[in-house]
């Protein structure tokens, strides 16, 4: 028994529901009496009925009878759309006798002088799937075939070709009566709709036609040059031994007029030859095309074909000799566009073209400064920053030309790139030695412009790291003084809010003073406020932060003159100098500290880094060798340490990637021969055509059908119990989107049970398609029905119910019997799925809802602990896999997944063995479940309970 | 590409109407539009979204969306154009583009996205075609309807007319008192009529009469060719580099076409304003045991006059024709001027010949079953053995004074059973195995070069390598009549002509 559910459907429209459904009476006076305005009117609510679920069986004659006869043109076409969803057959599944009457009125319609309905008539066969209907129109579909109006022949042979599809036996001649139809034909859509039908139903014929016609493949129109296409695309697929005929003719396509025609041209292509020249000329055409159309999505797409095509190592050289036309997509100005562009290119990148590559990115970022400012160009810029980063740590040569051109950026108002650039000068001059004395330079020059107060952190750190001779130090000294102005900071701030600008040498007045001085200037506000706005502008940039409260900047200042100072020391052996150099560096931080506690700053100092401060003042008076050390040498070695961390993750990554590349052929594998394997064997590369229609279709592969019969039967729920008079047990399947009910229900009693009815409810977000219609069960007859489900969102679902029936023959009321309830498991939709850390933080302080789940469980260790929860709720931990090994008696993680509707769930495991408690104390914790609807945050804190209740075996 | 279906959805995602092109469940269809308004992304600047079965491709309409829901390997450039399309749809008919609204005009919609897509192809149509297509605006089924309503109308007067008639006579025999005749005339009659003029019910059509069928004219055979121009060498040079790649590129130059132009191609001649063309065919069965079993050769002179000057000639023609040819003149050719002297010239000798035409002027027809008479004899004898054939084809040059080019004898190979091993030849061979045939070329059978040989063996029976059959040209005409001057009409001055001579093979076979 097959349910509506399961019926192709073609049409659906969502009508608001507030508006009354009519009765069915009324509708049927209307059918019967009302004028044609009126008819149509009704017809259209049938149809809106109809598509919601409703049968109305006695409406079905009515129309037969008073709409059908009818004229009028949108009644002949509504009535097309009736005939596509109205039932055709009875409960037993034999089709209804009624449809013999409509069958005439078909019959009638294919003869009917206007060409339209003709046409749509046979549009609307392509639909029908009963033979018994098809057969007495077979003879007028064929004369239509020779109708004067292209649109009547078009549809025909669209009809043919369904029809012979799917019941060959109605036309056994069909590809022949299309081919030579096709040979005749001049209208474009003819050809096209005849060759198509050809392509489907006999190739062998298909092929004829066009090797005919091969060579004025250019002057066909777009439409039919896709078929062409295609069909050489499926013959070449099933018979790989006839793609030498075919090379020369895809070609030709390739300079077609149609972009769209270039597109699968090139496409296919690539799979009939895989020699460098064919690569080259479908990965070009794919280039042309990209830049050429200025859709986003042709861009973003056909980018995805190429990125596809350098996958495949044979093809990837060729792509290489193209990356500079490649970057010729680069003047899009979408940013997703050009990411993509910059990675495939990055991929690309060779010692051959690197130089040339390098040069146009060096121009591109030069060209973003002119660009008039906008939100994309700081991204674009640092996009740009990233690649030139990665090319030139692939290719350290390049690094000392790229790295002039990007300092310049340091001085940006844009944060972005600026950043960028810092992190990619870092590594450079930690990893090329020759570089350092260059970009010191640079550095030091720029220092005095840089805007930013993290850019200038950052820039503070690698000047204070790298500083390693006397003449540098000197030079990083002299900026950093420059940088700040007059110090004491405060003493001069005061001065400079007093309007009265003193002489240099008076610099040590009292804090008393200090604290009356600000008292009684309080009374001037009016005026310092001026004051202090027009000096604010002119504050050199270190303190200008400093006054605008910024004291981190102070802190990491503080540790770059620490580390400077020492070094001076080794550096340096005389004593006076030294020492004079150590009383500056410990000045400049004291009045950091004293500005800070002043007020002066728009906000006060925090303990951090007052602390920090404090402690670069210690061990300069200290100057422990043990101190020493780690201040001028263990920060270098922290650094050298992460990046080569950072090195070696990325060169796993490739590993991993080339060894998905190279395809390991065991040396005992079987060969197989191309003329020895059967056609049927072929499936080294299915079809993509066929195989995408099916994936998007949802007909469920044949791959899986081989799944073991044990695997169905676990899903198995059992509904009543034993001994009632009805039993009944569900079986639970999931798709996408759907779950299927497949209830078994068996009458257990001796008498004849009649209406018996499945009634189901559902909690949460779960809609029932259509109501299981009733049916009449035999003494211990058995019978199954099957329900649908929809899911709309991922919630832990209730499905509920009973089931009712009448005994015949007893006087007695319905009776019912209580079902148990199914409950949907939410892991069905729910995948591991991976994001960045910065996406995770964004969603963690976005999503409104929190479900705070304390852990307790029996669990002992750590890692099995969480290898069970992810385990058992599919969450993928972003946290890396090193971060997280060893032993240490705490672990933190976040786990992300999402679910097949789009919903994202993220969680942060933060958990805990206490070692004082002994070898088997249990993990203590917490696990916080953020969503952004209720729904989800609730099912997985359900599911994480679940999961803890049952530990792994 | 495949369009799955086409979709107006609210600006929150939620699908108003769909229309679906290809067979798929409703829940399907639901789950995936339920899952749109998840997947969609705002604040990107491009419009698609792809899941792992299926693509999204959407533009926004004000309130709305026009969704397209595709296979992930259509084609985006084909889509965009649909998209486009649809949503310049909407418009027509909605005149604003609210949610109310499209469900108002939810049905004229689907009509129109029905003739945009078919079977989840795009069709090739605009926004005026479409309006067209679903006006249903037949100019047919008017004129059909007017044709019936006066047919209707003709019925009834007829009707009329004869009940007056009747009347009348009724009238008349009650007046001259006699009985008429047959006493149930007037009513039988009445009734006769009646039962043509009963106006034939609305929907029952009968099937129409003789429409105008639609008969296509025959396409053109290929006048155009690939252009040698600068786009052919480029693909010559893209092929020669695969092909050093290691690429088998196949040429396109199928056998067909190159029977085709075989047939066609006799070499062109320096026409003057007088043409003679003298042309004949052979249609020829022979035995594979020797014998002919018929021999037909049909010639015709032709003569063309592109000036009108030489509109008024005589033509004189040589009959050495030995063999029994028939010879027969136009109707319109002076009978007794070509008895009596063998000249062709009109019967009235005022009239010029018509010009800028071809006109046959005099036609011969030689048939025969004589073996000698044959142009070329085919001696194919098959010897079966152990393993196989060994087939032994010759050929030997009849007639002398003959001279045959590309000259191509086809024999049949059995299906199946791989290419033959060919050894001695005389010419050149080819197989072509699509259509499972040896062909022997050969360029030139003269005289000179009277007769050869091939020799092949091949897994078969000896029925198998029959009929074969011989193709070839020649500008040489079989039975010797030729033209040997043109005059004038008056005056008698010879008129310069340039003529061409074609023996072309209709059908040539040895059985």
């Amino acid at each position: 028994m097959t349910t509506a559910a399961e019926q192709p459907c073609y049409t659906l429209i969502n009508i608001p529901s507030d508006a009354e459904p009519p009765t069915e009476l009324q509708l049927k006076t209307d059918l019967e009496k009302g004028d044609v305005r009126t008819k149509t009117e009704a017809l259209k609510k049938v149809i809106h009925m109809i598509l919601n679920g409703e049968k109305m069986p006695s409406l079905l004659m009515t129309i037969i009878r008073f709409v059908m006869p009818l004229q009028d043109h949108t009644i002949k076409k509504l009535l097309l759309i009736f005939w596509e969803i109205v039932p055709k057959c009875g409960p037993d599944g034999k089709m209804l006798h009624e449809f013999i009457l409509v069958c005439d009125a078909y019959r009638k319609d294919l003869q009917h002088p206007n060409e339209f309905i003709r046409g749509s008539t046979l549009r609307f066969l392509c639909k029908l799937k009963e033979p018994e209907l098809l057969e007495p129109l077979m003879p007028s579909i064929r004369t239509c075939l020779e109708h004067r109006h292209s649109y009547v022949r078009r549809n025909a042979v669209l009809a043919i070709f369904t029809i012979y599809k799917n019941f060959d036996s109605l036309i056994p001649d069909g590809p022949e009566l299309i081919h030579n139809f096709l040979e005749q034909e001049q209208d474009a859509s003819c050809k096209r709709n005849a060759f198509m039908m050809l392509i489907h139903a006999d190739q062998e014929r298909a092929l004829d036609y066009l090797s005919t016609c091969i060579d004025q493949l250019h002057t066909f129109g777009d439409i039919l040059q896709l078929v062409i296409v295609e069909l050489v695309y499926k013959v070449c697929h099933a018979n790989p031994s006839e793609r030498a005929r075919f090379i020369r003719c895809i070609y030709n396509l390739l300079n077609s007029s149609s972009p769209a025609v270039r597109y699968e041209a090139a496409g296919t292509l690539v799979t009939l030859s895989s020699a460098p020249t064919a690569i080259k000329a479908a990965a070009s055409c794919y280039i042309e095309l990209i830049v050429k159309e200025s859709d986003n999505n042709v861009k973003l797409i056909v980018l995805d074909r190429l990125i596809a095509l350098k996958d495949n190592p044979q093809h990837e050289r060729v792509l290489q000799d193209l990356v500079m036309d490649i970057l010729r997509v680069l003047s899009t100005p979408d940013l997703e566009v050009r990411k993509k562009t910059l990675n495939l290119a990055l991929d690309l990148v060779s010692s051959r073209n690197v130089e040339e590559l390098v040069l146009v990115l060096k121009k591109e970022v030069i060209k973003t400064n002119d660009i008039t400012e906008h939100e994309d160009t700081d991204k674009y810029r640092q996009l740009l920053v990233r690649t030139l980063h990665s090319c030139s740590i692939k290719f350290p040569d390049m690094a000392g030309t790229v790295i002039p051109v990007l300092m310049e950026f340091l001085s940006d108002q844009n944060e972005l790139a600026a950043a960028d650039v810092l992190v990619f000068v870092r590594e450079a001059i930690q990893r090329f030695d020759q570089l350092k004395h260059v970009i010191l330079e640079k550095l030091l020059e720029v220092f005095p412009s840089i805007k930013s107060v993290k850019i200038h952190r950052a820039a503070l750190w690698i000047l204070g790291e790298y500083c390693t001779t006397a003449e540098d130090i000197q030079a990083l000294m002299h900026e950093i003084r420059h940088s700040l102005g007059d110090i004491p900071i405060v003493e001069s701030e005061m001065k400079k809010a007093a309007g009265e600008i003193k002489d240099e040498d008076e610099f040590t007045p009292t804090q008393q003073k200090l604290l009356t001085a600000e008292g009684t200037y309080a009374t001037q506000s009016a005026l310092t406020a001026t004051v202090k706005k027009s000096s604010e502008e002119k504050r050199p940039p270190l303190r200008g932060f400093l006054m605008d409260g910024d004291f981190f900047v102070g802190a990491s200042l503080a540790t770059t003159l620490t580390k400077l100072a020492i070094r001076y020391g080794e550096l340096v052996h005389n004593t006076k100098k030294h020492n004079s150099f150590n009383a500056e560096c410990m000045l400049i931080m004291a009045t950091i500290i004293h500005l800070g506690k002043s007020g002066l700053a728009t906000k006060p100092i925090t303990d951090d880094d007052l602390d920090r401060i404090a402690l670069c003042l210690k061990v300069l008076s200290d100057r422990t060798p043990a101190v020493n050390d780690i201040f001028s040498r263990e920060c270098r070695h922290s650094l050298s340490t992460m990046l080569a961390a950072l090195h070696e993750e990325e060169k796993e990554n490739q590993k991993t990637v080339i060894e998905k590349k190279t395809v390991s052929v065991q040396p005992d594998d079987p060969i197989s021969f191309m003329q020895l394997v059967n056609k049927t064997e072929h499936g080294t590369t299915e079809d993509l055509f066929e195989l995408s229609l099916l994936q998007a279709v949802g007909t469920p592969q044949k791959k899986d059908a081989a799944d073991p019969q044990a695997s169905k039967l676990q899903k198995v729920n059992q509904l009543t119990g034993f001994s009632d008079p009805v039993y009944a047990e569900a079986y639970v399947h999931v798709n996408q989107y759907d779950i299927v009910l497949d209830v078994l229900i068996v009458n257990q009693t001796s008498d004849t049970l009649q209406s018996v009815t499945l009634e189901l409810a559902t909690l949460g977000d779960l809609k029932l398609v259509e109501k299981p219609s009733p049916i009449i069960l035999a003494p211990h007859d058995f019978a199954n029905i099957k329900a649908n489900v929809k899911v709309a969102s991922t919630e832990n679902g209730i499905i509920f119910g009973n089931i009712v029936y009448d005994v015949s023959g007893a006087a007695s009321d319905r009776n019912c019997v209580v079902l148990n309830d199914i409950h949907i498991d939410i892991m069905d939709y729910i995948v591991p799925a991976q994001c960045s850390d910065n996406e995770f933080r964004q969603m963690w302080a976005e999503f409104e809802w929190e479900n705070k789940v304390t852990v307790n469980t029996s669990i002992t260790d750590l890692g099995t602990y969480m290898g069970h929860l992810l385990k058992s709720t599919n969450m993928k931990s972003l946290t890396p896999e090193k971060a997280l090994s060893g032993e240490c008696g705490f672990m933190a993680a976040n786990l992300y997944a999402r679910s097949i509707f789009g919903e994202d769930v993220l969680a942060n495991l933060s958990i805990e063995k206490m070692i004082h408690l002994g070898e088997d104390a249990p993990v203590q914790g917490h696990i916080r479940i953020r969503a952004k609807s209720q729904g989800m945050a609730l099912s997985m804190g359900d599911k994480v309970n679940m999961c803890q209740k049952n530990p792994p075996k | 590409m495949v369009l799955l279906a086409a979709a107006v959805c609210t600006k929150s995602g939620k699908a108003i109407i769909s229309r679906q092109f290809v067979e798929m469940t409703r829940s399907r269809i639901e789950g995936l539009l339920a899952a749109f308004p998840k997947l969609m992304n705002t604040g990107k600047q491009h419009t698609f979204v792809e899941t792992e079965s299926v693509r999204y491709v959407y533009q926004p309409l004000e309130k709305l969306y026009m969704l397209l829901i595709t296979t992930k390997n259509s084609n985006i450039l084909e889509d965009l154009e649909t998209l486009r399309l649809f949503s310049r749809v909407i418009p027509e008919y909605c005149k604003v583009m609210e949610e109310s609204e499209i469900v108002d005009q939810s049905f004229p919609l689907i009509f129109a996205f029905d003739e945009i897509v078919a079977l989840g192809y795009r069709e090739n149509v605009n926004l005026a075609q479409i309006r067209t297509f679903t006006e249903m605006d037949s100019h047919e089924e008017k004129v059909f309807k007017a044709v019936r309503e006066s047919q209707e109308r003709e019925a009834i007067q007829e009707m009329k007319k004869k009940a007056k008639e009747l009347q009348a006579a009724r009238r008349e025999a009650e007046r001259t008192g006699k009985k008429t005749p047959g006493f149930g005339g007037g009513f039988g009659g009445g009734s006769r009529s009646s039962g043509e003029s009963v106006p034939v019910m609305a929907d029952d059509y009968k099937p129409e009469p003789a429409k105008p069928t639609y008969t296509a004219p025959k396409p053109s055979p290929s006048g155009r060719a690939m252009k040698l121009g600068s786009k052919g060498k480029d693909v010559d040079h893209f092929v020669d580099k695969l092909v050093s790649e290691g690429q088998e590129v196949a040429s396109t130059k199928s056998s067909r076409q190159s029977a085709q132009a075989a047939k066609i191609a006799t070499p062109a001649i320096h026409t003057e304003s007088v043409h003679l063309r003298i042309e004949e065919k052979v249609t020829l069965t022979a035995r594979r045991d020797g014998g002919l079993d018929n021999m037909e050769i049909h010639g015709m002179i032709s003569l063309r006059i592109s000036d009108e000057q030489y509109g008024k000639i005589i033509l004189a023609v040589e009959n050495q024709e030995a063999r029994g040819a028939q010879i027969q003149t136009h109707p319109n050719v002076d009978k007794k001027l070509f008895q009596s002297k063998s000249e062709i010239g009109l019967k009235n000798p005022n009239k010029p010949f018509p010009i800028n035409n071809d006109i046959g002027v005099m036609r011969w027809r030689l048939q025969s079953n004589d073996e000698s008479l044959m142009p070329l004899s085919i001696n194919c004898w098959p010897t079966e053995s152990a393993d196989g054939c060994d087939v032994n084809v010759e050929y030997e040059l009849e007639q002398e004074q003959l001279e045959l080019n590309d000259v191509v004898i086809s024999i049949p190979l059995p299906s199946g059973v791989g290419a033959p091993v060919v050894g001695d030849l005389d010419g050149e061979y080819h197989v072509d195995s699509r259509r499972g045939m040896l062909e022997w070329r050969l360029p030139v059978i003269d005289a000179s070069n009277k007769s050869g040989s091939l020799e092949f063996s091949c897994h078969g029976h000896s029925d198998d390598f029959f009929p074969v059959s011989v193709s070839f040209v020649s500008t040489k005409s079989y039975c010797d009549v030729t033209v040997s001057g043109i005059r004038m009409v008056d005056g008698g001055q010879p008129v310069k002509y340039s003529s061409d001579t074609a023996l072309l093979v209709e059908k040539y076979e040895i059985l």
